[in-house]
């Protein structure tokens, strides 16, 4: 049997929309009420709803031997397990912005940056060589740099139209995300012909030839 | 109100637990003792630079470390295949070979906290000094395999691979440096999205691409390694297919099973020089065991000798492990006035079983008590 987790939200629909398209018995994620745990009425999985940096906890201590979870996550999380394929959806992008005329690569001196993401940021500032501080925030990260908090934001961008709105420019595009499939390392290796299985049928789900 | 807890990613041992892992332990030891490895306790703290130079690219913030009176650094030991390497080179510069050490220690690395994962682990292991490839390789495979029919489990597999594989075809293909660690890094995770974002920006032909991209799936039984052949692009791989085709002719005829092979391991680049080989357990999410050939490090402490060995990861396999309860019990239950006569037939009693003693006001005299 395969335990899979799911992350709730976002992706949560269009994840759902693949197994079933894939054929698996997953009607009872459709209209689920207050339950957790759904077990397939066709194949022998059973999933579980999550948010999204438990997925990779979940997937890394085993508890479930496939998850499926944003780049975005998977990024800021330890990397203690396969990544073994990219569904194509929840597509987005990783970018560095601020105000029109406040490039933060044009800043002499001490840069600092607010983010939701602060790994994302170090790491992509540490490839450019610029030293700067991270500033971590929840959330609404593009108001930061309208009240003066930081220099820039590193964030999420979907549309765009956010930011525009706020009056702010993308400097830089930093990577594109999507849902990824995780996989814990041990499952792999014991379950190997079931999960492999279930790789095939997501590739058909979502269109793409083995 | 004071409050006494443990630091982050440390735990009590109790209730039980003891008793189950020293039973694990001592299966394994009396395995390892049979196949004539000698056992060596090195200290807990080791200076720094030993394991900057043993490790190379040691992960300053993955270890627990501090100062001595001197202001050198200090560091809780990582790992005991470095200390181990340390002794050889410094202690027995001149003794004929091969050697065969084992130890169980606790080993210490910090992991981020509330991650749920332990910074003390019990690791119980062999280290096999100056032996080469083909003998060496297949008697630690072997003892390895010994040592994990301690699982009561059906399904359980260790897993081989060859660092050489993934390394030789990086040499020939020119791939260096950063460049070989970043795809080293994607195929060991198999992290197909970005290998491929990868490989489709380099210049190599497209058999060399199909090669790489091929990499984390060359896994299974040993037919994977005739399969394997399909992708090759240069003879000197198929001598490492040879080479490992070899070593599995020899685990079957010696009748083992539970084996299978990973071509996709790059493992840790500038550690290991060719097989490396881990365990895993039906209802452990880790790997239970780790090891592999590492013929360059105890050089770099001053002795060229080829070496190869592994660990057990006790607190993984404790996981799957269930207890064989054998002992026999009694509970001695008196009054205090005859406190004498109770620890005289306790210490009668403690020749063929264990004894709890029970001070107990409502009894006259003393009562014995089977347990169990």
């Amino acid at each position: 049997m395969l335990s899979i987790a799911l992350t709730k939200g976002r992706l949560e629909k269009q994840s759902v929309a693949i197994f079933e398209k894939c054929g698996y018995g997953i009607d009872c994620l459709k209209n689920k009420g207050r339950q957790l745990v759904f077990k397939d009425t066709i194949k022998n999985n059973a999933y579980f709803l999550v948010k999204a940096m438990d997925c990779v906890t979940y997937v890394e201590h085993g508890v479930a031997d496939v998850g499926i979870v944003g780049k975005d996550t998977l990024l800021e999380a330890s990397d203690n397990y396969y990544e073994m394929m990219d569904l194509n959806i929840g597509k987005c992008c990783f970018i560095m912005a601020s105000l029109k005329d406040k490039n933060p690569f044009n800043k002499v001196g001490h840069i600092k940056i607010g983010t939701k993401y602060p790994s994302v940021a170090r790491q992509y500032f540490k490839e450019k060589g610029f030293d700067v501080e991270i500033i971590k925030i929840e959330g609404s990260v593009e108001l930061a740099p309208i009240l003066g908090l930081c220099d820039g934001i590193v964030d999420i961008m979907e549309t765009g139209t956010t930011l525009k709105e706020n009056g702010l420019v993308v400097f830089d595009t930093i990577c594109d995300i999507s849902a990824r499939v995780i996989v814990n390392k041990a499952s792999f290796k014991l379950k190997r012909k079931e999960i492999m299985a279930l790789l095939d049928d997501l590739k058909k789900g979502i269109g793409e030839r083995c | 109100m004071k409050q006494f807890t443990i630091p982050a990613g440390m735990k009590d041992q109790i209730l039980g637990e003891c008793e189950i892992k020293k039973q694990l332990q001592l299966k394994i030891e009396a395995c390892l003792d049979k196949w004539g490895y000698k056992e060596v306790i090195t200290p807990t703290i080791e200076y720094y630079k030993t394991y900057e130079e043993g490790f190379m690219d040691i992960c300053e913030q993955d270890s627990y470390k501090f100062f001595d009176t001197q202001g050198r650094i200090l560091m809780l030991r990582a790992d005991m295949t470095i200390p181990i390497a340390r002794v050889v080179a410094t202690k027995f510069k001149d003794s004929s070979l091969p050697l065969r050490f084992r130890y169980c220690a606790n080993v210490f690395k910090v992991h981020e906290q509330l991650s749920g994962k332990r910074n003390e682990t019990s690791e119980c292991g062999v280290e096999l000094i100056g032996v080469e490839e083909t003998c060496g390789d297949l008697e630690i495979i072997a003892t390895a395999l010994e040592a994990l029919k301690v699982i009561d489990k059906s399904n359980w597999i260790l897993e081989i691979g060859n660092i050489n594989f993934f390394n030789k075809a990086c040499e020939i293909v020119g791939i260096s440096g950063k460049k070989q660690e970043k795809l080293a890094h994607l195929i060991n995770n198999k992290s197909m999205k970005a290998l491929k974002d990868m490989l489709d920006l380099s210049e190599m032909d497209d058999k060399r691409k199909a090669f790489f991209y091929q990499l984390p799936y060359l896994i299974g039984d040993a037919n994977i390694l005739e399969e394997a052949k399909n992708y090759i692009f240069d003879p000197s791989l198929n001598e490492i297919l040879t080479y490992m085709k070899d070593l599995n002719d020899d685990l079957v005829q010696l009748g083992y099973t539970n084996v299978q092979y990973d071509l996709g391991k790059a493992g840790n680049l500038n550690y290991y020089t060719g097989i490396i080989f881990d365990a895993y357990v039906e209802g452990v999410g880790k790997r239970i065991l780790s090891g592999g050939r590492y013929d360059s490090l105890i050089s770099r402490f001053g002795k060229n000798l080829p070496a190869t060995g592994f660990a057990i990861k006790l607190d993984a396999l404790l996981e799957s492990y269930t207890y064989e309860n054998k002992k026999k019990g009694y509970t001695i239950l008196y009054s205090p006035k005859y406190r004498i006569n109770a620890i005289l037939e306790a210490k009668k009693l403690q020749e063929i079983a264990s004894v709890n003693l029970c001070m107990d006001e409502s009894i006259d005299t003393w009562v014995v008590r089977k347990e169990g």
